[in-house]
């Protein structure tokens, strides 16, 4: 489905990604993880067509979609939810999952009734009318979450979608995002929270200073001497000076 | 939005008594104001009109726009060259003026976003199209040079769009026109694609983005639109004063005092822009009649204008119009839904302004 290749991104002289390469298989849950500065986002603007990569391609379905910019990146079927921040506060609910539908839906009664359905679905349209700014935490991340959804897409890319939530808030989270994976959504996600990632993730990508050091399930990956190393910052090897401290330690998952 | 009554909520009902309790004073107020007074009431029409009309930009998609001083000024100029210097007929003159001033917003807009520029420096870009074009019609002996452009026609009538004496016809012509922007502008904002996508460009045009927004596209588009629609109140205050110079239609004056009226109404609300106006209108004709030195008029609206801001600020924040919904919205009982339901018990986010984005 998506197919990342050889991915390659500075900023001035810092490497910011450095030869990333995976696949992100329809109906599968792909992680990536690693802990802060990794490159993470970068990764995330880079498929999503907010920054144009040096070097590499992505590949949605064998096409080359390199450096599109997002709006046509959404067109083709790759959406993304944000780390939603203050000044989006003051949209509305319902318009910002409505906008999303416009993907599918031709003209404003489809793509009302996509956004009503999608809502419902996510038991969500009771807030249509509040504010971005005015719902808590957990549902403003089911409502960037279905905004995602409602317009079909092929890959979904996550971007922290559980940070800040409680562990139960979590578990409510991730069985929407498993029943839309079950619907073969190619997900992608940026995520610290490891709860999330035991449960999701089919595929794990761990990310240190730009590089990919492990690439895997879960259960591999976590045993990986360069990922302990990197999470709780020992040296090894060249050393990792400035790796920060892990916000949650992989090795503690298994 | 979801499909809603007149009379849904109580903000709805009362908005909807002021609405049509406001458009029933306009209707009959020229029936009972004599031709100086119905000549105010087009005035304050023509400031709602550019208010509105620059709010679609700078309200709705956040562009801190100072070129629509231009499209005002576009507009004018139009029907001073084209239907007094070379006979057109004024209405086409109009359509061409509004044309023009929608191709100088088109191209602004995208040359702006050619060079990525934040909100200061678009209105600082904005300023020097207009300081420009000024310069241009100040030294252009075709759009008057220094002396500036009379109409001599003798013609009156609706063809002619001109009555001398009688101001009655250009006050309902102004009515008009802004109750029919007014529709088309609601319509627009919550039933197409296009209108409903300009309030996530303003919020953020990287999440819009994302959404399938083309951003650049959009706000070129309302740039078109706006500064072409500000271009028609220019035309008519042409027409309405038969006089047309660089420093009467084409100052930034203007424009600051369209982004000013706007603010103060409430940016990006459908009310906004037109209660200030009116509003503004109001208060410089009763300054005077307080016998203030007709020279001075200017100079004491610019003092009103900073008391206003300056009271809007402390009080409101965010204009007119959002105050009047919060002060509905309290007096009407606090009857919040409350989430309810199998949630777990959620951390809420601080409270929100009230604020009504896309439209009142």
């Amino acid at each position: 489905m998506l197919r990342v290749e050889h991915l390659a991104k500075s900023f001035g002289g810092l490497h910011v990604l450095q030869d990333v390469d995976f696949d992100a298989a329809a109906g599968a849950v792909t992680a990536l993880i690693g802990p802060n500065g990794a490159g993470k986002s970068t990764l995330v603007n880079l498929i999503g067509g907010v920054l144009r990569p040096d070097a590499g391609r992505v590949l949605l379905d064998g096409t080359d979609v390199t450096g599109l910019p997002s709006a046509r990146m959404f067109d083709l079927g790759v959406a993304r939810t944000f780390q939603v921040s203050g000044n989006v506060a003051q949209l509305n609910v319902f318009e910002s999952v409505a906008v999303a539908a416009y993907r599918q839906a031709r003209g404003y009664r489809a793509a009302n009734a996509m956004a009503r359905r999608e809502l419902e679905r996510f038991d969500l349209w009771r807030y249509r009318d509040e504010r971005l700014g005015s719902v808590p935490s957990a549902t403003l991340r089911l409502v960037d979450f279905a905004r995602g959804m409602v317009s079909r897409p092929k890959v979904l890319l996550l971007d922290e979608l559980m940070a800040g939530l409680t562990p139960h808030e979590v578990d409510v989270v991730v069985e929407q995002v498993r029943a839309c994976r079950d619907e073969g959504v190619a997900i992608v996600m940026i995520e610290h929270v490891m709860q999330a990632v035991q449960a999701l993730a089919d595929h794990v990508v761990v990310l240190n200073q730009g590089r990919m050091i492990a690439s895997g399930p879960l259960s591999e990956v976590s045993r990986d001497p360069e990922v302990i190393s990197a999470y709780l910052g020992a040296p090894l090897g060249d050393g990792t000076p400035d790796a920060g401290p892990a916000p949650h330690p992989v090795a503690k998952g298994t | 939005m979801t499909t809603r009554g007149w009379f849904d909520t109580p903000l709805r009902r009362a908005n909807t008594i002021v609405v049509v309790l406001a458009l029933a004073v306009a209707v009959v107020f020229p029936l009972f104001a004599d031709a100086a007074l119905t000549g105010v009431g087009f005035v304050a029409l023509i400031y709602a009109i550019r208010n509105f009309t620059w709010n679609i930009a700078g309200g709705f998609v956040g562009l801190l726009s100072l070129a629509h001083a231009s499209a005002f000024g576009v507009g004018a100029f139009a029907v001073a060259v084209l239907a007094w210097g070379h006979g057109w007929n004024p209405w086409l003159a109009m359509l061409v003026g509004a044309l023009a001033a929608a191709v100088l917003g088109l191209v602004t807009s995208l040359v702006m976003s050619r060079f990525g520029v934040n909100a200061f420096f678009y209105a600082l870009g904005t300023m020097a199209i207009t300081l420009a074009l000024q310069g241009v019609a100040a030294s252009w002996d075709l759009l008057g040079a220094a002396t500036g452009l009379q109409n001599l026609g003798a013609e009156q009538g609706f063809a002619a769009l001109q009555w001398f004496l009688d101001p009655t016809p250009f006050y309902f012509i102004a009515l008009t026109f802004l109750v029919l922007v007014t529709v088309g502008t609601a319509l627009m904002m919550r039933r197409t694609r296009f209108g409903r996508s300009l309030p996530f460009i303003r919020e953020d045009p990287v999440m819009a983005a994302s959404m399938g927004v083309p951003v650049v596209r959009n706000q070129a588009l309302a740039m078109a639109i706006s500064m072409g629609l500000t271009a028609v109140p220019g035309t008519l205050m042409a027409q309405y004063v038969q006089f047309v110079s660089y420093d009467s239609v084409l100052t930034l004056e203007i424009g600051v005092a369209m982004l000013v009226g706007t603010i103060i109404g409430g940016a990006g609300t459908l009310a906004g822009p037109i209660v200030a106006g009116i509003g503004i209108a109001a208060v410089e004709e009763l300054l005077r009649g307080l016998e203030v030195s007709s020279a001075n008029v200017s100079s004491y609206t610019q003092i009103v204008y900073a008391v206003l801001v300056i009271a809007v600020l402390r009080f409101g924040a965010h204009g007119i119009v959002p105050m009047w919904e919060s002060a509905i919205q309290r007096l009407s009982a606090p009857r919040r839904r409350p989430p309810s339901g199998d949630d777990p018990p959620l951390v809420s986010n601080p409270p929100p302004v009230s604020l009504s984005t896309g439209g009142g």
